[in-house]
């Protein structure tokens, strides 16, 4: 099949993964209503701390996926209270509780149903409107200049230019959890968390098609394409990371427990881009520049190096739900089952293992008519096969 | 790289390249399972040409090819009765008695050799029989152990049901006691010196002998009954 029709395909299936029209424009929405709402003196206690709800994960970057037999989209958003809060003044404890309450305040205003949900490191509310989704928010506060510091200078000797380094870590966030040792008690080792630097570093990887996103700003008659939301670029990065994204919804969507996790996707998908333009070789750069040591293998946070995604691999848990077998055998099945896309001559085929493996079904009539059929090489049964028998 | 998945023994990669219809399944208890759709193309002098795809589920031990996979079919094509070889309660595919099974793979022990040997011509007489009646394209066994002796008797030469048990008996001793036996096939000499003999090593090396111990008890179980027996006679075998 020829390299356009090929990305023909390939971009009509990240076109049937993306989520609906106007999904990115409601949950903005949301988010700046939230926003808003805590910004005011009058209702909220967070807003002598100028709060800034950012959003953050997929969202942020624009590698939403359709739901696949999933009930609901997650929105995380950061609530960082800029001014007024260290650690030195508050307990973790304290910071969430403090934007728990004004988190319930906000839910009987806006009249949600469903109670506020506490979790590990966020409050959870649940939207039931046309758009089914939830959003998880994240109180922090900046990360302490000094760590930062430290921050920056991991991220240089990781391999980052010291502006990029700069600007990611002046988005550091001290977070608060419940699991940690001190939740309760004032100290300074609150766990960083950093999804703003995170996206500027995603953005960085997809700026390497220099004169795609340029044109992109034209198209949309902006000055830099850093006006646009990420979700409105529309990189073949992107498309891809969604692509991958939702191979592995289906490969494990009886093993959810055992899935590779989307950020461990992102990043490595990230880093194996070298700034192609389309979508085909887009996946054939990250197929084949995606790799992790199988011995000792090394997913380092790009925004803190100090983290190692692949961690959890080998902890009790990790180990009992094999997740760095499954890791290998899903970047295994996705390098074939691109490659098949990405080189299937054969058009039945191409539509079934679309549909198989990709949960989309490709529309006939869009690509003519379908090639010769490939036929599987042709087995001569000769000498007595077994005869078929049970116990 | 990666010992679970890559396993060049079992040979999983030649045969997804082979059969880019299956897929890997997420791993678990450090088991390989296989999923998606098989497509093949067989034929045979005396029934012609099939193509044909089935949707199958391929459950590997990691003990392959010492042990057998289990194959399912997902779509339900194949009715899930005994006259189409589907057992009934796990729904796995009888591709045949175990012990021609190891006998066949230990001529081909990887992933593709078990396609092309034991479940293809299986998924080809099905096929067929799914589109024109009839029997087995290759035959068929009687079902439970009486099909199982049957077979066995055939894969070592020998013609009796006691012929039968009594070499699977020496398969579970050691060789040197087995070999100063006399021989099943009653040709008045010691096992050692018999051409059965030979036959008798190269099953010796599909199967520890606890195997073939456990075989025994299994077989017996149903030999000592008077209708395992007669049906063994009217399969072919002699008591
Ligand atoms: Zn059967
Ligand atoms: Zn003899």
């Amino acid at each position: 099949m020829s390299g356009s029709l090929t990305d023909e395909i390939l971009t009509e299936l990240a076109q049937a993964i993306e989520i609906p029209d106007g999904a990115y424009e409601a949950a903005d929405g949301r988010y700046q209503d939230l926003g808003g709402w805590l910004n005011d003196d009058s209702k909220s206690q967070s807003a002598r701390y100028q709060p800034l709800v950012s959003p953050q994960g997929s969202f942020r970057l624009g590698t939403v996926t359709r739901l696949w037999k999933r009930d609901d989209y997650d929105l995380d958003v950061a609530l960082n209270l800029q001014e007024g809060i260290t650690t030195k003044s508050v307990t973790q404890y304290q910071l969430k509780q403090l934007v728990g309450t004004d988190l319930n305040l906000y839910r009987a205003e806006r009249q949600i149903q469903e109670k506020l949900e506490e979790k590990h490191r966020c409050w959870r509310l649940k939207y039931q409107d046309q758009l089914q989704f939830h959003i998880d928010t994240v109180p922090c506060i900046p990360q302490a200049g000094d760590v930062k510091a430290i921050i920056q200078e991991r991220i240089i000797q990781a391999g980052t230019g010291p502006l990029l380094a700069h600007d990611i870590a002046s988005y550091a966030a001290a977070i608060t959890d419940d699991r940690h040792v001190s939740y309760q008690r004032i100290s300074d080792d609150w766990y960083t968390s950093n999804p703003e630097g995170y996206a500027r570093w995603f953005e960085s990887r997809m700026k390497m098609a220099r004169g795609l996103l340029e044109s992109r700003a034209l198209q949309a008659r902006v000055g830099h394409i850093e006006d646009l939301p990420a979700y409105r670029w529309r990189t073949p990065l992107q498309m891809a990371i969604q692509i991958l994204k939702r191979h592995r919804d289906i490969m494990y969507e009886r093993d959810l427990d055992r899935k590779p996790i989307s950020i461990i996707i992102t990043t490595l998908a990230a880093q194996a881009y070298r700034g192609a333009f389309e979508l085909s070789a887009t996946l054939e750069e990250i197929l084949r520049n995606m790799q992790v040591d199988y011995v000792s293998p090394q997913i380092l946070n790009p925004v803190d190096p100090r983290e190692n995604f692949a961690d959890r691999w080998n902890t009790p848990d990790g180990r009992r739900l094999q997740l760095k077998e499954n890791f290998h055998a899903w970047l295994k099945q996705a390098q074939r089952d691109l490659g098949m896309l990405l080189s299937a001559s054969d058009y039945g085929v191409l539509r079934e293992h679309a549909q198989k493996r990709f949960g989309v079904f490709v529309k006939e009539s869009a690509y003519g008519r379908p090639t010769a059929n490939q036929s599987p090489a042709i087995h001569v049964i000769r000498d007595a096969p077994p005869k078929p028998w049970r116990r | 790289m990666a010992p679970i998945i890559s396993q060049g023994a079992l040979g999983v990669e030649e045969f997804l390249r082979a059969y880019p219809g299956m897929g890997l399944r997420p791993i678990r208890d450090n088991r390989v399972e296989l999923e998606g759709i098989f497509a093949f193309s067989a034929e045979s002098d005396k029934h012609g040409r099939v193509t044909d795809k089935f949707e199958l589920k391929i459950d590997i031990p990691n003990t392959f090819p010492k042990e057998l996979p289990l194959v399912y079919e997902l779509q339900g094509r194949i009715p899930r009765e005994d006259r189409y070889h589907v057992n009934p309660t796990d729904h796995s595919l009888c591709l045949g008695s175990p012990l021609r099974l190891l006998t066949i793979l230990a001529g081909v022990p990887t992933l593709t050799g078990f396609a092309a040997r034991c479940l293809i011509p299986y998924l080809y007489a099905v096929s067929l029989k799914l589109d024109r009646g009839g029997e087995f394209a290759f035959g068929e066994l009687p079902h439970g152990r009486r099909g199982e002796i049957v077979d066995y008797g055939d894969l070592l030469g020998l013609g009796t049901v006691n012929q039968v048990m009594k070499t699977i008996s020496y398969l579970g001793m050691k060789k040197r006691r087995a070999n100063k036996l006399p021989c099943p096939c009653q040709c008045g000499r010691r096992l050692g010196v018999c051409a059965l003999n030979s036959r008798i090593r190269r099953l010796r090396q599909l199967a520890e002998r606890a195997w073939f111990r456990q075989l025994l008890l299994d077989l017996s179980r149903i030999d000592s009954s008077k209708a395992g027996f007669h049906s063994a006679v009217r399969s072919g075998l002699r008591v």
